[in-house]
């Protein structure tokens, strides 16, 4: 049996006047799995992720989360009882203190894990009886984060979580959320962070100017993208390596660079063919896929 | 929760308004009972506690602006709306809560003053009359559910950290202003607050029955005006 996806949406758009924010968008978010959900500042990110919740209605398209329909304001309410979430802004309730403000959510939600708060609280060092108005920007961004990860919800929507966090800090939410994920939730999170993305992320979509450009598995990245450096004594015609998956080439005196979506083998092999003296065929990080992906686009 | 959430949020102005207002208008009875005016006027000890509830009326119109600015969003403006509609409420739950708090505030800056100038005269050896204090009470609520809708729709329309507070006194001034005339007065809701339907200058105490047809009027336009509020935040995009 196929699972129910936790988020998908269907020719979801978003404009306001003639800005088209988001614009057709399909997703189809697996449970049970971390999905990074990348794009460039204005991309469409935030408003999708507030469409998801609620906060904006979509133009037009639909679609659900965790199965409630996003534009039924009953589902809706329904919905976030089994959703946490950080939004891209961290500024919280400037009047309540920490605790204050944890009393408040955890009365507000039935998942709550009191040993989890605790232990954030430890790991975060946050001062209970301080106004969050008087907290640094990390602080605030801890707290957002210990709100929604003493919880133990079906699904965790982060934007931009890791923003305000120093290193340290970030290590500390990379393992938090593997924790989580490793407990059964599924995490759907945006970031710019693309080094961090890639190590814990089993999904990634790519998001560029509303529209969904990428939607893949981690695995199938790192298995398909390959950065192909040859050499000839002579260099072709770039013509000779235009094949299939084959994303971009450059040439540059003897030796040529092929960025390659998959085929790999295809290139190599057109390499030998031509008497290349030296074949170099690596692995391409998140961040060039991801560069290379929206630049094309 | 969400009541213990409207609750930090306002407590600060609340407490401030609340005991302001009361120390004011129960230092000026206590102050003027030692006038000896009064010792041998009946009418002027009245009349030191119609001033009070005057004093009550304007004073009661900055703290209603001051009570109910905030909501949905001013939280957009500061940036915590989106913790707040994460939450497992319906938009409707959440301003229901807060009209209700924001309401009983409202009452409170209210009904504590008069309670502290009632108490004051008692102390001064003038008990003065309840059914006159709630007479009094009666106009100051009807004619400040008036302004009170006034300045929760501001903060359900207007964005900004401070904008809906300036919106909201402005529509006050405009409204007291618009209805000074002959004839429109005693539609007047300040003028209803400040007892002017029934204020007896020689006796200085109210007299004749509540103003029925004024409190009708005043409590569907408030009810409208909160229902526009409520479908206002509803249809919001935040």
């Amino acid at each position: 049996m196929i699972p129910e996806p936790v988020i998908q949406t269907k020719q979801l758009r978003k404009s306001y006047g003639k800005f088209e924010a988001v614009r057709g968008l399909d997703l189809c978010i697996e449970p049970n799995r971390i999905t990074g959900f990348l794009g460039a500042n204005g991309a469409g990110k935030s408003t999708t992720i507030k469409m998801l919740l609620g906060m904006i209605k979509p133009t037009s398209g639909g679609g659900s989360v965790l199965g409630r329909k996003i534009d039924d304001p009953k589902a809706s309410v329904d919905m976030r009882r089994h959703v946490a979430y950080v939004s891209e802004d961290k500024r919280l309730y400037a009047y309540m203190t920490v605790e204050q403000i944890i009393r408040f959510t955890r009365a507000c939600y039935t998942d709550w894990r009191p040993d989890v708060e605790q232990s954030l609280l430890r790991t975060y060092a946050l001062p209970l009886d301080r106004k969050i108005k008087a907290l640094s920007k990390g602080m605030r961004t801890k707290l957002a984060l210990l709100l929604a990860l003493s919880r133990r919800p079906s699904l965790l929507i982060l934007d931009e979580p890791g923003d305000g966090l120093d290193p340290c800090g970030v290590e500390e939410l990379l393992e938090s959320l593997v924790a989580q994920s490793s407990e059964g939730t599924s995490i759907f999170f945006s970031s710019h962070q693309i080094a961090e993305v890639e190590r814990i992320a089993d999904n990634i979509c790519i998001l560029d100017k509303g529209k969904l450009i990428m939607d893949s598995s981690m695995d199938d990245l790192r298995q398909s993208y390959r950065q192909i450096t040859l050499v000839f004594p002579e260099v072709p015609v770039e013509r000779e390596f235009q094949l299939a998956g084959v994303e971009r080439i450059r040439t540059s005196g003897h030796q040529m660079a092929v960025y390659a979506s998959g085929n790999a083998e295809a290139v190599v092999e057109r390499a030998r063919n031509l008497h290349a003296t030296s074949i170099d065929v690596t692995p391409v990080t998140l961040r060039d896929i991801y560069l290379q992906t929206v630049r094309e686009t | 929760m969400l009541w213990y959430k409207a609750w930090l949020e306002t407590k600060g102005r609340f407490l401030v308004c609340l005991i302001g207002i009361t120390a004011f208008c129960g230092y000026n009875v206590f102050r003027m009972s030692h006038e000896p005016a009064w010792q041998v006027n009946q009418a002027y000890y009245y009349s030191i506690l119609h001033t009070g509830n005057s004093q009550v009326a304007l004073m009661s119109l900055v703290a209603i602006n001051f009570i109910t600015f905030g909501g949905l969003l001013r939280e957009k403006a500061v940036g915590a709306a989106s913790l707040t509609l994460a939450l497992p409420f319906s938009r409707f739950h959440l301003m229901a809560v807060r009209i209700a708090v924001s309401l009983i505030e409202t009452l409170a800056v209210m009904i504590v003053p008069w309670t502290a100038m009632f108490l004051v005269s008692a102390a001064m050896g003038r008990t003065h009359s309840i059914s006159q204090a709630m007479f009094h009470l009666s106009l100051l609520a009807t004619g400040g559910l008036i302004y009170y809708s006034v300045a929760l729709l501001a903060s359900s329309i207007v964005e900004g950290e401070y904008v809906a507070p300036v919106v909201s006194f402005g529509a006050i001034f405009i409204i007291a202003s618009a209805l000074d005339g002959p004839g429109l007065r005693d539609f007047n809701p300040l003028y209803v607050m400040m007892g002017g339907t029934n204020y007896n200058t020689h006796t200085g105490l109210l007299e004749g029955a509540l103003p029925w047809p004024q409190m009708g009027a005043f409590a569907l336009l408030t009810a409208a005006v909160v229902v526009a509020s409520i479908r206002a935040v509803q249809a919001r995009e935040f």
